[in-house]
């Protein structure tokens, strides 16, 4: 498993994608202008690139041609939103683009998304006794399916991805039923409740008393 | 119609009603005067024969339809035998009418020579009877008992046709002439539009968006100074799209620059809310998402300050005063941070400019502040005053890195970075030499920058003195 390169020239936001990948087992590099990337991707090898257009001396655009060569997966990150500029992009061989302002579970989802299709990570993620295929969306316990309702699965997403961190119970609601203004966090407790009995993880979900729920790491 | 062909068709229509109008006047002229001749020559003949048959006629005995009848028609076979096929045709009418002798043709009709009768003597008709043409002539013969009437018709078939030819040939002379000249007419008409066909071509390929077409006539008319006058538009047309091109990618540019500045300090913000606000983040982590959101919105506000100052200036209505010179020393030197390095002002006393002093300060204190960015080797930057013919010259120097050629026009442009990434880690929004031009600009200055890679800097203003 070799590392993720991030290329961006603002320090802040190179260090909240380091932040939200290495959340999820990712080791980061970071290169914050053209020059210095593309010595990185000279001397060694990454599983994925995450690449800002706009960079100071050579631009996105002009480090793709250098990048395509060594075959890496590269995802475009731009505050740039026309449509051109994504068409280009992709042209270029991106094989995703993510616009400025993005959220970094978006972020993740792609990243992660991205390795699993390439073959650079399983297909499957392993959460305590449980495997997680987002792509078909099914979890399977000891060999057996275990049947969740999309909603479920979305929950169970959250958790996967957030693993050993108390999340919010507003924003864990938020998430999954984002406006849906039918339910309520009671909706939540019950989904949770399910979620606990299908997969037998009345210990890994923990409750935290006036804060939230957490998915308990692995040890 | 095109515009050759018409002036080719009105120089053919003017010809040819020249030509016809002169041809027929000309015909007419000779034809009366033909006419008049025979009129002439055909009334002495007739007198001449009018005295030889009232003489014939008084000697008679009497003078009885018979007696003049037989008269008539001996005196018609003398001059038959005198003059032959020549001789004139006669007819001699009684009272009422009666016809007493006629060798007329058949086709001069009875009522044709009734109408003779009438006009009198002294008029002359011309009929045209069948193929031919004759002419005539009425006259009383007098000292009879009864009014005897001698009607002579002359043959005047050759004069009507020799006129006829004489139409004839002009009608094929002026056809003749019409051609050539139409011919003629047409390119000449076209040697004289083939200028106008050019400006017309040239007139579509600019409302086309071929702003570089330009036409090259010299003709030495009015239709050169056309061309030149076209020219000139299309001059002015490239100059104002160029300059219109040039705004409107200024204005994408500053867009585009614009939201990327935007975007950056969003993103970090609204990703790091959003860390922390999902779930119980370690200690290290939290306090490093605090920090960047701390900082990051405090770039957006300095951006946000530094827009409306720009917007502001952007509007006008800004007051100039006398202002001194140390006063605005004074007040540059207080808003610069304590640990700022060596300011060296070098001014004169009692100096004072025409200037707003609070944006006269922004200015200054931008400047030195970019000197400063510049690492300067000696650690200084220096302000300089000098008062020169036109004005006083405000200079700020610093022996830094420089600024390269090629930048040196882009730099008041906002968001415009020189060097990209450490400008931002210095906290500068981009926008402080936009700001810095806009005040020149209020001060109907401009900034002149003056500098060379790896020696420094030189950044002047010229402003009007003011007495205080």
């Amino acid at each position: 498993m070799y590392p993720v390169l991030i290329v961006e020239d603002e320090k802040a936001i190179a260090d909240l994608i380091e932040m939200t990948l290495e959340g999820f087992g990712y080791r980061c590099v970071k290169a914050f202008d053209g020059e210095q990337a593309a010595d990185l991707i000279d001397k060694d090898r990454f599983d994925l690139i995450l690449l800002d257009v706009m960079l100071p001396g050579i631009d996105g655009f002009s480090l793709m041609e250098y990048i395509m060569p060594t075959g890496t997966p590269v995802i475009f990150l731009t505050a740039k939103s026309s449509v051109e500029d994504r068409v280009r992009g992709l042209r270029a061989g991106a094989y995703d683009y993510i616009i400025k302002p993005f959220a970094p579970d978006e972020l993740l989802a792609r990243v992660d998304g991205l390795m699993r299709h390439t073959g650079r990570r399983n297909r499957t993620i392993r959460v305590w006794d449980a495997e997680i295929n987002p792509d078909v969306r099914t979890v399977t316990k000891n060999g057996s399916t275990v049947s969740l309702t999309p909603r479920e699965f979305d929950l169970l997403m959250v958790f996967v991805l957030n693993q050993g961190i108390v999340l919010y119970r507003d924003v864990l609601f938020e998430r999954v039923w984002r406006l849906d203004s039918e339910a309520n966090t009671r909706t939540l407790d019950i989904h949770i409740s399910r979620l606990r009995k299908k997969l037998g993880w009345e210990h890994q979900i923990r409750s935290v008393p006036k804060i939230g729920y957490i998915l308990e790491a692995e040890p | 119609m095109k515009f050759a062909y018409k002036l080719a068709l009105v120089i053919l229509s003017l010809l040819s009603l020249a030509l016809s109008l002169g041809g027929t006047w000309t015909i007419e002229r000779n034809f009366s005067h033909v006419q008049d001749q025979i009129i002439r020559q055909s009334s002495r003949q007739q007198l001449r024969q009018r005295y030889t048959l009232e003489t014939s006629f008084s000697q008679a005995d009497d003078n009885s339809s018979e007696t003049l009848f037989s008269l008539a028609t001996l005196y018609a076979e003398q001059e038959r035998g005198l003059l032959a096929a020549s001789a004139p045709s006669f007819s001699l009418f009684g009272e009422n009418g009666t016809v007493l002798y006629s060798n007329m043709p058949h086709l001069i009709s009875y009522s044709d020579q009734q109408q003779a009768i009438a006009a009198g003597e002294t008029k002359v008709r011309f009929i045209s009877a069948g193929e031919g043409h004759y002419l005539l002539l009425a006259t009383p013969l007098r000292g009879l008992e009864q009014a005897v009437w001698l009607v002579n018709a002359y043959d005047v078939t050759p004069q009507f046709a020799e006129r006829d030819r004489q139409i004839r040939q002009h009608l094929v002379l002026q056809c003749a002439a019409l051609i050539l000249t139409g011919v003629a007419a047409i390119l000449i008409s076209r040697l004289l539009t083939r200028s106008l066909q050019k400006l017309s071509t040239a007139s579509r390929a600019l409302s086309n968006g071929e702003t570089g077409i330009r036409v090259d006539i010299s003709s030495g008319d009015e239709l050169e100074q056309l061309g030149k006058t076209f020219n000139g538009m299309a001059d002015a047309i490239e100059t104002q799209m160029r300059m219109l091109q040039q705004e409107t990618d200024r204005q994408k540019r500053f867009v585009t620059a614009f939201t990327h500045e935007l975007k950056t300090p969003m993103t970090a913000i609204l990703g790091y809310a959003n860390l922390l606000r999902s779930g119980e983040q370690p200690a290290l982590k939290r306090q490093k998402a605090a920090d960047y959101i701390y900082h990051e919105s405090r770039r957006l506000e300095s951006l946000c300050q530094e827009l409306l100052l720009l917007l502001g200036l952007e509007k006008g209505g800004i007051c100039l005063q006398p202002v001194s010179i140390a006063a605005v020393c004074q007040d540059i030197r207080r808003s610069l941070p304590e640990s700022f390095l060596h300011l060296e002002m070098q001014c004169e006393e009692n100096m004072a400019v025409q200037a707003d002093r609070a944006l006269l300060v922004t200015l200054i204190r931008n400047l030195v502040l970019n000197g400063a960015a510049a690492e300067p080797k000696d650690q200084m930057v220096t302000v300089r005053c000098a008062r020169q013919t036109d004005g006083i010259r405000l200079t700020v120097e610093d022996h830094g890195k420089g600024i390269p050629q090629s930048e040196l026009d882009k730099i008041t442009e906002p968001f415009y970075r020189v060097d990209k990434s450490r400008a931002r880690e210095n906290g500068g929004s981009g926008l402080g030499l936009s700001i810095c031009s806009m005040i020149a600009q209020i001060h109907q200055s401009k900034l002149e920058f003056d500098s060379r890679p790896g020696e420094g800097t030189r950044v002047s203003i010229m402003l009007k003195e003011a007495q205080l």
